[in-house]
This record gives structure tokens, sequence and C-alpha cells, in this order.
């Protein structure tokens, strides 16, 4: 008897800390875009600053051409080209988080989204890196110059990001609001197989009804045409080759607009429905 | 006796209609009148009539006598007058006349013409710029908008039916609105995430 109030004592503790750390574990989650993307905003102040300081001592260096102001020159630049790494690096963890919280993106495309912007992390951590064995104005120049470049080749997966993230919360819209279509037409079925006087609903009620649903499925198919528009200019995004930038992004912001847009309508005539069943005749 | 009588009432209404007074007869049952009164009364009233009239002719002609003489002694009196006076006045205007000539000089006229008209332009200007200083002085006043009158809904009572309580509509019903805030409430940009504003032209020349 004692054995088994034993038993039943571990496996509740069990499931107690299995659920306790589920739930840190989704809070984890949740506060990963926010803190990091905090981070980001701090490294962003610190890259100001050390602008700042750069083009001073850049100032004086050209004014003055001597040893000291030389060296100064290298010194503030190397500290500029660090902080200006990591606010690329904290910058692409934050889209990173972000995009690991957004819903309705295809896990394959959200999966090569990441190990790309991990790569693009990598790649900037190494260079920040070597930067401080930089000895001449033409190194730190030269260094500047390959992030340059790097940055430049970043448009693709950082556009191609946040389409995705735009397109997926049309995609989310969509899913979530045919659920609920779909489960008011359960409802409405059964109010029109209802037998009793008192719960069933006259002919032109149940028409009033009949109508508001037509419209919203008609609202969903042109949501559902946008989308199909937004998925071409997606697809013309090629991580490998480095293809796609801003205005493909604002092709599919546009279209995922429209989308969201019907969305929200059939939200409204949907509501209307609810309303009809909610009052008497 | 009675043609008598008819006679005597045709005769009275003679009397009455016709303008002229006819000889009286003597009325039968009334005392007559004695004939030498009447003409005493006649001629009285006649010698009346002639005294006036005899007065009225007698004082008209001793008008026109008056008037006459005084007439004829007065027209020439009145002529010789008026010739003095048409002289006198013609003499006045003239000596007037020169002597405002020598008092004014058309030169001094000139100028105080011209003073005045400068006082005058001055004065206007100044009344024009009082009334622009006023009115930038003025704050500009509101736009007059008229409001537009709103219509008061119909009141309709709410008549709950028997789903209004049934817990699949109401899930339904929150469902709804969380999504519709959710879409209300977020913007498909993300523009928190947009690429960084970094330096990346670096030179020393």
């Amino acid at each position: 008897m004692s054995r088994k109030f034993l038993v039943m004592g571990l496996a509740s503790l069990f499931l107690l800390y299995g659920f306790l750390l589920t739930k840190s574990g989704v809070q984890a989650q949740s506060n990963d875009y926010a803190s990091v993307y905090q981070t980001y905003v701090e490294s962003m102040d610190k890259y100001k600053t050390a602008h700042e300081d750069y083009v001073l001592k850049r100032a004086q260096y050209l004014r003055f051409k001597t040893q000291t102001s030389a060296s100064n020159a290298i010194d503030s630049t190397i500290v500029m080209l660090q902080a200006r790494d990591q606010a690329t690096i904290d910058y692409l963890k934050s889209l990173k988080a972000r995009l690991n919280e957004a819903k309705g993106i295809d896990d394959q495309v959200k999966n090569e989204l990441r190990i790309k912007l991990d790569e693009e992390i990598q790649w900037f951590g190494e260079h920040k890196a070597k930067l401080s064995s930089a000895n001449s104005l033409e190194d730190v120049v030269a260094d500047s110059n390959l992030a340059k470049t790097e940055f430049g080749n970043l448009d693709s997966v950082i556009y191609q990001s946040l389409s995705e993230i735009a397109f997926g919360k049309t995609v989310d819209y969509q899913s979530r609001l045919t659920d609920i279509l779909n489960t008011i037409k359960d409802k409405i079925s059964k109010i029109k197989n209802e037998q009793r006087e008192d719960y069933s609903f006259s002919v032109e009620k149940l028409q009033t009804i009949d109508r508001w649903l037509f419209e919203s499925e008609n609202h969903l198919d042109r949501s559902t045409q946008k989308q199909v528009s937004a998925q071409e200019f997606l697809a013309r995004f090629n991580l490998a080759a480095r293809v796609g930038g801003p205005d493909l992004y604002s092709n599919i912001l546009l279209n995922s607009n429209d989308s969201k847009q019907y969305i929200r309508e059939t939200g409204t005539y949907l509501k209307e429905v609810v309303r009809e069943i909610k009052t008497a005749e | 006796m009675n043609d008598n009588t008819k006679e005597t009432s045709k005769d009275k209404v003679a009397e009455v209609v016709s303008p002229t007074p006819k000889k009286q007869e003597p009325v039968i049952g009334l005392p007559d009148k004695p004939q030498h009164e009447e003409l005493v009364e006649i001629q009285d009233q006649n010698a009346k009539a002639d005294s006036v009239s005899q007065d009225m002719t007698v004082f008209k002609k001793f008008l026109t006598n008056v008037t006459g003489k005084v007439s004829d002694k007065v027209q020439p009196i009145a002529k010789r007058g008026a010739e003095k006076s048409k002289d006198a006045i013609t003499t006045t205007t003239s000596s007037v006349a020169n002597k405002v000539k020598d008092k004014l000089d058309f030169g001094s006229v000139k100028k105080v013409f011209s003073v005045v008209l400068v006082i005058l332009l001055f004065v206007i200007v100044g009344l024009v710029g009082v009334n622009i200083y006023v009115k930038l002085q003025k704050p500009p006043e509101p736009p007059t908008s008229v409001e537009p009158t709103v219509t008061p809904p119909s009141y309709q009572t709410y008549k709950p039916s028997v789903y209004a309580k049934d817990p699949d509509v109401i899930k339904i019903e929150e469902n709804l609105d969380i999504l519709n805030r959710e879409m209300d409430t977020t913007d498909l940009k993300e523009n928190n995430l947009l690429p960084p504003q970094l330096d990346f032209n670096i030179s020393f020349k």
C-alpha cells in the first residue's frame, strides 16, 4: 500500500517537474526574441559611440598625419569595426529569434534560413576576431571592405526572412479563420437539423446566415489568391545564389497585406453570423 | 261736400310740389290775412336789397379810384429805385472782386491747396494702415462649420436566442474576437528588424 503511494507520489513529482520545465522552456522561447533584440539595441548604441570616436581620430590623422594620430586612428577604427561586426551579429541573431517564433512558415524554409543566418553570424564572428591583428591603416581598410562585401550579400537572407515572417502571419490568420468558419458551419448544420421548436430557426434567418457564410468563403478565396501571388514572389528568392532583396520584399508585403485585409473582412462577416445565431427572431 | 275736400287736397299738394310761390288762396276754416300787410312786407324787402347793392357799387368805384391813383404815383418812383439798386449792386460786386483779387495771391492758394492735399493723403494712408494693423492683430476667426446632425439609430431590443449562452457559440465568438484584435494590432512589416544603417565606407584619404 505504502509502495503504491510512493510510486504515485514520485510520478506526480515527475509530472510536475516536466510541466515546469516545459513552461519555462516556452517562456524562454517567447522571451528569447525580446532579450536578443535588447542586446542588438545595446550593441547599436556601442557602435554609434565607437563610430563617433573613429570619425574624430580619422579627422585628426588627416589633419596632422603624425605617427601618433595614425596609431590612434588604427585603434579607434578597429574598435569601431568590432562594434560594427557585433551589431551585425546581434541583428542577425534577433532576426533568427524572430524567425523561430514566427507562425505559418514552412519548416524546411525556416531551417534553411536559420542555417544561412548561422553561417553569416559565424562569418562576422570570425571577422571580428581577426580585426585585432591589423597593424596598419591599409589592413584595417581591407578588413572593413571584406565586411562590406559580406554585408551586401546578406540582402537575400535578411529580406527572405522578413518576407517569410510577413507571409507566415497571413497564412496563420487564414488557417485560424478557416478553423473558425468550419466550426460555425458545423454548428449551423446542427441547428438546421434541430427538430425542437425552440432550437430551430426560420427559413429566412437560415438564409441570412447562409448569405453571410457565402460572402465569408468568397473573401477567403480572394485572400488565398493574394497569398498565391505572394508565394510567386517568394519563390524568386535564392539563398544559394544570393538572389532577392528589398524589391521582392515590397511586392510580398503588398500581396500579404491585401490577403490580410480579406481575412479581416471575413472575420467581420463571421461575427455577423454569430450575432444572428445569438439573437432570437 | 266731398268734391270740395278733394279740390283742397289737390291744391295743397300742388303748393308743396311747385317751387314758385303761388298766390295763396284762402284756406277754408282758417282766418284770412289782410292784403295791405303783405304789400308792405314786399316793399320793405325790395328796399333793403337795393340799398346793399348801391353800397357795393359805391365801394367798388372807390377802390378803383384809389388803386389807380396809387399806381400812377408809385410806378415812376419804383422804376427809379430799381435803376438805382442795379447800379449799386454792380458797383459793389465789382469793388468786392477787386478787393479779393488784391488780397489773394494765386501762388499762395496753390501752396495751401497742395498742403491740404498732402495732409489728406497722409490721413488716408494712416487710416488704411491702422485698418490693416487692426485686422492683423485680430485672431483669425475659426471656420464656421456646420456640425452634421446625427440621426439616432432606431433602438432594437436585444432578444437572445437559445444559443446565446451556448458554450460552442461563445467559444467561437471569443476566438473570432481574439483573431480580429490581433489582426488590427499587428503590422506585417517588421520595422524593428530592417537592416541596420552601418558605415562601411572606411578610408583615410
